[in-house]
C-alpha cells in the first residue's frame, strides 16, 4: 500500500484532517501514527532509529483508543522531545468490555540541528472520528487541532 | 432563510434567531449581517454546532454566537452559553483547547512618528527577547515543577512578585490576572510537564506579538479614560496557556467523555462532553481549568515584561520615558461563574465564551475602577496587514449577551489554500511596502498567517457596533509584527 492510500490529508479551514485506511485496526492505528509523523515533522523525514519505548493502552472504544495513542506519541515529541518514528509489534486485543494496546515504538532524541518541527498539534481530537469497517478494510477520519 | 439546512429567522439587522427545535433547550441567536451568513456561514457547520449547544442540560436563554463564528470542536468558534449553576453542565468544549487564550495591549506613552524608523530593529529584539514558533521554549530558566504550581495558583502575580512587571499590572488585567479558585493538584501532571519550559513564550499558529500605532480615534472621551490617543505606539499581544491548557482540556475531556454516560446525557457531538457544574468532575474540570488560566496570565505578563525590555533596549530609554503600562488584558477562551440577570432575576451561571470576550457594562463591579464610567476595554486583533479594535462593553451587552462580544477575525482561507496563494510572492516585502516589519520562523508561518487568509475583522466589529453590544473607540494599525 503506498501513502496515497494508507492516508490522505483533507482540506480543512483552521485545523489538519487526514483520512486513513488500514486493512486491520492494528493497520489503521500505524498508519495513522504515519500521518501524525508526517504532519509534525514532514514527509521527508528520515528516522535514525536508535531506541526504542513501549506504549500500553486501555480504553473502552476503538476511537478512545485512536486518540489516546496518537495523544502519546505528541506527549513523546513535544514533552519528552523523542521522536517516534516507527511503530513494530503493534498488537489490539478485547479484553472484556475494553480494548488494550501494546506497542513497540522505535525512534531517536529529537535534535534541533538535524530536525525541524513543522507543526506543533495541539491535540488530537474526536471530530468526526469514527473507526469503521468498509469490505474488507478499516476506515477513519482524524483531526488535528493546530 | 435556510442555513445548512437550518432555519434562521432575521430579528435585526445584526441578530438572527435559529427557533426551538427538536431537543433544542433554548433557541440559538447569532449576531452577524446577512452579508457574512451569505458569504461565510452558508458553508460552514458553524450553524449546526449552535444548535448542538442548544442541547446542553440547564443552558439559560440562548445558544449565542457572535459574528466571527466559525467552526469549532463542540461549541462553534465565537459561542457562547450560560448554564445554571445547579441543573446545569460545564463543559470543555465551550472553552477550547487553549484556555485562556487572550489579548493584552499594553500603551507606551509614545509618539510613533519620530520612532518609525527604528521599528524594524525593534522587532527584530521582540523576535529575540520572545521565545516564538512551533514548540516555543526557553524564555525564562525552566521552572520546577513546585514552582509550576505556584504559578497555577497565582497567575501575573507569579512574575510580578518575580521581577516581571508592577502590581498595577494585575490591576488592568481580567480577573486580577488570578482565577481565585484554581486547583493546581488537578491539574495531571502531563500538563505540568508540557508548561514547565513554555512560561513568557509565544507558541505557534495565530498568536503573535504586534508594535501598532493608534490610527483612528472614535470615542474620544473613552478613549481618554482608556489612556490612548492619535499617532500612539502601542504593543499588542495575542497568546494562551500553551502546551499545558492544551493538556489539561485533553484530559477532561477524557474525564467528561466517561462522566457523560455515567449522568445520562445525550449530546449530539463527543466533543461536547460535559458534566454538571456541582458534580466531582465539573468541579475538578474548573479547578484545573482555572489553573491553566491563570498559567496564561502570568505568560501574558512575562511577555509584556519582554516587551518593555526590548523597548528599553531599542530607544536605548528609560522606564520612566518609555511610560509603557497595560490598558487591559482579556481572555476570549473561558467558563466562568458569573451573576446575570436572567428573566429578571439576577442569577449565578456558568458563562462559557469560546472566541468570544467578556465586554462588561459601565457600573459593573468586576472591572478596574478606572473604567466605571466607560465600561471594560474589549480589544479585537485582525490580521497582521490590516487593523485591530478597541471597544468598550455596554450595558446591552449585561441584557442580552451574558457581557460578551466577538473576538477577532477568523480564518477564511484554510492554511494550504493560503500557502498556494502565497507563492511566488514575496509577503515580506508585500508588507515592508504598507509600512510593517515582520519577523517570523521561515516562509511557511507568514503565507499561512497572510492578511487575506482572514476575514476583514472591520465587518465583526461593524455587527457589534451597530448592535450596541460594544462600541468603536479605537482603531490600531500595525507596524511591526512577530509571529510563530
Amino acid at each position: 500500500m503506498d501513502n496515497y492510500l494508507k492516508y490522505r490529508f483533507l482540506e480543512h479551514t483552521a485545523d489538519i484532517a487526514v483520512e486513513v485506511r488500514g486493512e486491520t485496526l492494528e493497520e489503521l492505528f500505524g498508519n495513522s501514527a504515519q500521518a501524525w509523523l508526517e504532519t509534525v515533522l514532514g514527509g521527508d523525514f528520515i528516522p535514525y532509529i536508535n531506541d526504542v519505548k513501549d506504549v500500553t493502552l486501555r480504553e473502552l472504544s476503538s476511537e478512545e483508543l485512536l486518540v489516546g495513542f496518537l495523544s502519546e506519541l505528541n506527549y513523546l515529541l513535544f514533552v519528552h522531545r523523542w521522536i517516534p518514528a516507527r511503530i513494530s509489534g503493534l498488537t489490539i486485543e478485547k479484553d472484556n468490555d475494553e480494548l488494550f494496546l501494546i506497542a513497540r515504538l522505535e525512534g531517536e532524541e529529537f535534535s534541533v540541528e538535524r530536525h525541524s518541527l513543522k507543526e506543533e498539534i495541539k491535540a488530537v481530537t474526536f471530530h468526526n472520528m469514527n473507526i469503521v469497517q468498509k469490505g474488507n478494510e478499516f476506515v477513519t477520519r482524524i483531526v488535528f487541532d493546530i | 432563510m435556510l442555513v445548512n439546512g437550518i432555519e434562521l429567522n432575521k430579528i435585526s439587522d445584526e441578530l438572527w434567531e435559529i427557533p426551538r427545535h427538536k431537543e433544542m433547550r433554548v433557541p440559538g441567536r447569532i449576531y452577524i449581517s446577512r452579508d457574512m451568513i451569505e458569504s461565510g456561514l452558508q458553508n460552514d457547520e458553524a450553524i449546526n454546532q449552535v444548535v448542538n449547544v442548544a442541547h446542553l442540560p440547564g443552558i439559560q436563554k440562548y445558544s449565542l454566537a457572535m459574528p466571527d463564528i466559525h467552526w469549532g470542536y463542540g461549541f462553534p468558534i465565537g459561542g457562547v452559553a450560560a448554564t445554571d449553576l445547579n441543573e446545569g453542565v460545564v463543559s470543555p468544549g465551550g472553552v477550547g483547547y487553549d484556555i485562556n487564550c487572550g489579548v493584552r495591549l499594553a500603551a507606551t506613552s509614545l509618539e510613533f512618528k519620530p520612532l518609525e524608523k527604528r521599528i524594524p530593529k525593534l522587532v527584530e529584539n521582540m523576535f529575540k527577547n520572545v521565545p516564538t514558533g512551533v514548540g516555543a521554549s526557553g524564555a525564562i530558566k525552566k521552572v520546577s515543577p513546585q514552582e509550576m504550581k505556584r504559578i497555577l495558583r497565582q497567575g501575573s502575580h507569579w512574575a510580578i512578585g518575580n521581577g516581571f512587571g508592577s502590581d498595577a499590572d494585575a490591576d488592568f488585567t481580567e480577573e486580577s490576572g488570578m482565577l481565585k479558585n484554581a486547583d493546581p493538584e488537578g491539574v495531571f501532571e502531563r500538563a505540568i510537564e508540557r508548561g514547565l519550559d513554555q512560561v513568557g513564550t509565544l507558541g505557534s499558529g495565530n498568536h503573535f506579538m504586534e508594535v501598532d500605532v493608534v490610527e483612528e480615534i472614535f470615542e474620544e472621551t473613552v478613549a481618554r479614560v482608556f489612556g490612548l490617543f492619535k499617532g500612539q505606539l502601542v504593543v499588542l499581544i495575542h497568546t494562551g496557556s500553551r502546551g499545558l491548557g492544551y493538556q489539561v482540556c485533553d484530559d477532561y475531556l477524557k474525564v467528561l467523555l466517561k462522566a457523560e454516560s455515567k449522568y445520562g446525557f445525550r449530546l449530539p457531538d463527543r466533543q461536547l462532553a460535559c458534566a454538571p457544574v456541582r458534580s466531582d468532575e465539573g468541579q475538578r474540570y474548573l479547578g484545573a481549568m482555572q489553573a491553566a488560566a491563570n498559567f496564561a496570565w502570568n505568560n501574558r505578563q512575562v511577555i509584556m515584561h519582554l516587551a518593555k525590555k526590548s523597548l528599553m533596549e531599542t530607544f536605548n530609554m528609560q522606564e520612566s520615558e518609555l511610560g509603557f503600562h497595560l490598558i487591559y488584558d482579556v481572555c476570549h477562551n473561558i467558563a466562568k461563574i458569573e451573576e446575570h440577570d436572567i428573566d429578571g432575576k439576577k442569577k449565578k451561571v456558568c458563562v462559557h465564551r469560546k472566541g468570544a470576550t467578556r465586554a462588561f457594562a459601565p457600573g459593573s463591579s468586576n472591572i478596574p475602577l478606572k473604567y466605571k464610567d466607560t465600561g471594560q476595554p474589549v480589544i479585537i486583533p485582525g490580521d497582521m496587514g490590516r487593523y485591530s479594535y478597541v471597544m468598550a462593553g455596554t450595558q446591552k451587552a449585561m441584557m442580552e449577551t451574558f457581557g460578551s462580544s466577538c473576538h477577532g477575525a477568523g480564518r477564511m482561507q484554510s492554511r494550504h489554500q493560503a500557502l498556494k496563494h502565497a507563492k511566488g510572492r514575496d509577503l515580506v516585502a508585500e508588507l515592508n511596502k504598507k509600512g510593517i516589519s515582520i519577523q517570523a520562523h521561515g516562509h511557511k508561518t507568514i503565507a499561512e498567517e497572510m492578511p487575506e487568509a482572514y476575514k476583514d475583522v472591520a465587518d465583526v466589529v461593524n455587527v457589534m457596533h451597530n448592535a450596541g453590544i460594544t462600541l468603536k473607540v479605537a482603531k490600531l494599525r500595525p507596524v511591526g509584527v512577530i509571529k510563530g
